[in-house]
């Protein structure tokens, strides 16, 4: 979906007040206290206040804004970033389940094709010699926790 | 023992071995991440933070500083080659740094840039260690009321000198105080927003969402469009300036020392403002003020010098009022506290190996970014040429490295993708996702001492605007106010002149 420069932001405005709104109904359940004694709920509910007021404040500004926004409409996430952004989402979701060895190489291999054009051949080994250098300085000279995953679970 | 003492300790403690390498890979990993578009100081630091969990707090520290700095010099390496800032402060020094370049002076602009960031940041080390004494006394005096109306000035501050519309701060502060409140309380110990989350128990992962937040986002913003432009490597010979381009800077340089030094003790946005601010003054002072724009020596060598100054003065809110002025001293506040150590008026007084061994490393790495950056310029411009296919990936898992091996904890992957995104799509529609980093950070100690004043005054509000403490920083606010208006409108009018 493309979106022009000023409706994208009068949307993350909305966005943002929603999120204050809803979290002041949820910090109004925590209990606010009294003016004199703030309880648990009182700052968030302050704040939850000013989140949706600024939200709106965007909102009305972004719409203003729009007779005089002429740049073209582009979508939320272009190109080579919403690959990325989609790779990226997926080594997060399986970085602890697939383990690093599994998901780096997998992910190494994967944004070099996708993302850099690289020929499948030269994005393989390319991908393991990476994945094999982070493995040795992370796991074995730094002794970082990275995760054995499924496949190298002892 | 008095503050020369002190140094001296600093400096034994700054030239040990191991704090030595550390102070060397943190200039050229920062130097690095300066160059490339795309990475910026934050992320940097962001991305190494993890590792320094692993060192004594002096050393961490050092390393981390020394990212900060040395990603501050290198941005002016892209902005002179190439034309594009390596980070937002860079963006003057493409206007006569690249024109030099163009005209073959590549060189003798890069090493004014490298000599110009000396000075500024050893000036503003000097500055530093002589006003942070005085300072930490000052506010060892500061009660809890005095101390919430601080940190509201800060984000107050922060609101004002941003380079967003003002509404947009103003969201962004709100969304990370939000978040900040997340977790349990610290008073009655309550359960806020955590969902049976009980990775959330201690809040959001700060390491997590700034990585998320500045890693992430901005190589999905460098990922959008892509840069063919090839770099060539000046030689050796050509980086000695002539002395026509020495006089010219000499000024500049000094001038810039001293308003990047003023100007970044304000929290905010204070390097792009210092460096606009250096670059009218120095048109404006310029008997040839129609060559700025086209190579002017002193339009490379004022915000150069400008930019580096601010990086040295913005450690003073940090260091002696444990306020981050900007988003990567935030960085270097969350590095001090996983160490157990609170910055701020006690730092100098329980701390003062790490205050101490942090300004002697200062002095140090600052020597050693002009040493090491000069001759290693080729090789930075070979990195420069590195396509982003190799790099994306490669750092996107750095990022998730370091991530999970805070806590081991798939959570934080969830985070650091979802802050990711996010700050992806804010950064996209204009909203700076700095401020809410900054309110992140302060909102835990704006809410203990804004509930503990109310408590010690029986919930009587007006112990907020009593005291001399409370007085101070609202006038501070107030001039700091007047200062950046007219700041801002000074350089708005600069922009907008170098536009037509």
């Amino acid at each position: 979906m493309k979106v022009r420069l000023s409706q994208g932001d009068a949307i993350i405005g909305l966005i943002l007040c929603g999120l204050g709104l809803w979290w002041l109904r949820m910090s109004l359940t925590l209990g606010v206290g009294t003016w004199a004694e703030p309880g648990p709920g009182f700052f968030p509910a302050a704040i939850s206040v000013a989140l949706a007021v600024g939200g709106l404040g965007c909102a009305i500004r972004a719409l203003h804004a729009r007779a005089r926004d002429t740049a073209e409409a582009r979508p939320w996430i272009e190109g080579r970033a919403a690959t990325a952004a989609v790779l990226i989402v997926l080594l997060c979701a399986f970085f602890s389940i697939g383990g690093f060895l599994l998901c780096a190489l997998l992910f190494l291999f994967a944004m070099m094709v996708f993302i850099g054009d690289i020929k499948p051949a030269r994005a393989g080994l390319m991908s393991v010699a990476i994945t094999f250098v982070f493995w040795l300085v992370f796991e074995r000279i730094l002794s970082l926790q990275l995760p054995s995953g499924i496949l190298f679970a002892s | 023992m008095n503050s020369i003492d002190y140094l001296i300790g600093g400096f034994a403690t700054a030239l040990s071995l191991k704090n030595l390498f550390l102070c060397f890979v943190g200039v050229f990993w920062g130097t690095a991440v300066g160059v490339l578009p795309g990475l910026g100081p934050m992320a940097g630091m962001a991305l190494l933070l993890p590792l320094t969990f692993s060192l004594d707090p002096t050393g961490g520290i050092i390393m981390l500083t020394g990212i900060f700095y040395g990603a501050m010099y290198g941005g002016s390496t892209t902005s002179i080659l190439l034309r594009i800032p390596g980070e937002a402060a860079s963006i003057v020094t493409c206007l006569d740094g690249h024109e030099m370049a163009r005209k073959g002076r590549a060189g003798s602009a890069l090493t004014i840039a490298a000599v110009g960031s000396w000075v500024g940041g050893t000036l503003s080390i000097i500055g530093l260690m002589i006003t942070a004494p005085y300072l930490s006394d000052v506010m060892l005096s500061v009660g809890p009321p005095a101390e919430a109306v601080l940190m509201l000035v800060a984000l107050l501050i922060v609101t004002t000198v941003s380079n967003t519309p003002p509404v947009k701060t103003f969201t962004m502060i709100a969304l990370g105080l939000l978040i900040g409140t997340i977790g349990l309380d610290s008073q009655t110990a309550d359960q806020r927003f955590m969902f049976g989350q009980l990775d959330l128990a201690d809040g959001m992962s700060f390491v997590a969402l700034s990585i998320g937040l500045f890693g992430i986002s901005e190589l999905l913003m460098s990922l959008r469009e892509k840069v063919d432009e090839r770099p060539k490597t000046p030689s050796l010979r050509e980086l000695i300036p002539t002395r026509q381009e020495v006089r010219e800077s000499t000024g500049a340089t000094l001038r810039g020392s001293g308003i990047g030094f003023a100007l970044g003790i304000i929290p905010g946005v204070s390097h792009i403002v210092s460096t606009f601010v250096s670059y009218a003054v120095e048109k404006k002072l310029s008997k040839h003020p129609e060559q700025f724009g086209h190579g002017a020596v002193a339009g490379l060598a004022g915000p150069e010098t400008a930019n580096n100054a601010t990086t040295g003065s913005s450690m003073i809110p940090l260091l002696v009022l444990g306020i981050p002025a900007i988003p990567s001293t935030a960085i270097l506040l969350s590095a001090f506290q996983n160490h157990g150590i609170q910055p701020g008026p006690l730092l100098l007084v329980d701390h003062p190996e790490v205050f101490w061994g942090l300004i002697a490393s200062m002095y140090i790495g600052n020597v050693l970014l002009v040493l090491l950056n000069l001759p290693l310029v080729g090789l930075f411009v070979r990195l420069l040429r590195t396509p982003m296919g190799y790099l994306a990936p490669i750092v996107i898992l750095i990022c998730a490295i370091g991530v999970f091996s805070v806590k081991a904890s798939p959570f934080d992957l969830y985070v650091m993708a979802a802050a990711g995104l996010a700050g992806y799509l804010l950064r996209r529609f204009g909203y700076d996702v700095a401020p809410a980093l900054l309110a992140m950070v302060l909102g835990d100690r704006m809410e203990t001492g804004f509930r503990s004043a109310l408590t010690i005054s029986a919930g009587d509000y007006g112990i907020f605007l009593h005291g001399p403490a409370v007085k101070i920083f609202l006038g501070i606010f107030a001039a700091i106010v007047v200062v950046t208006v007219i700041a801002k409108i000074f350089a708005a009018r600069k922009l907008r002149d170098l536009q037509v």
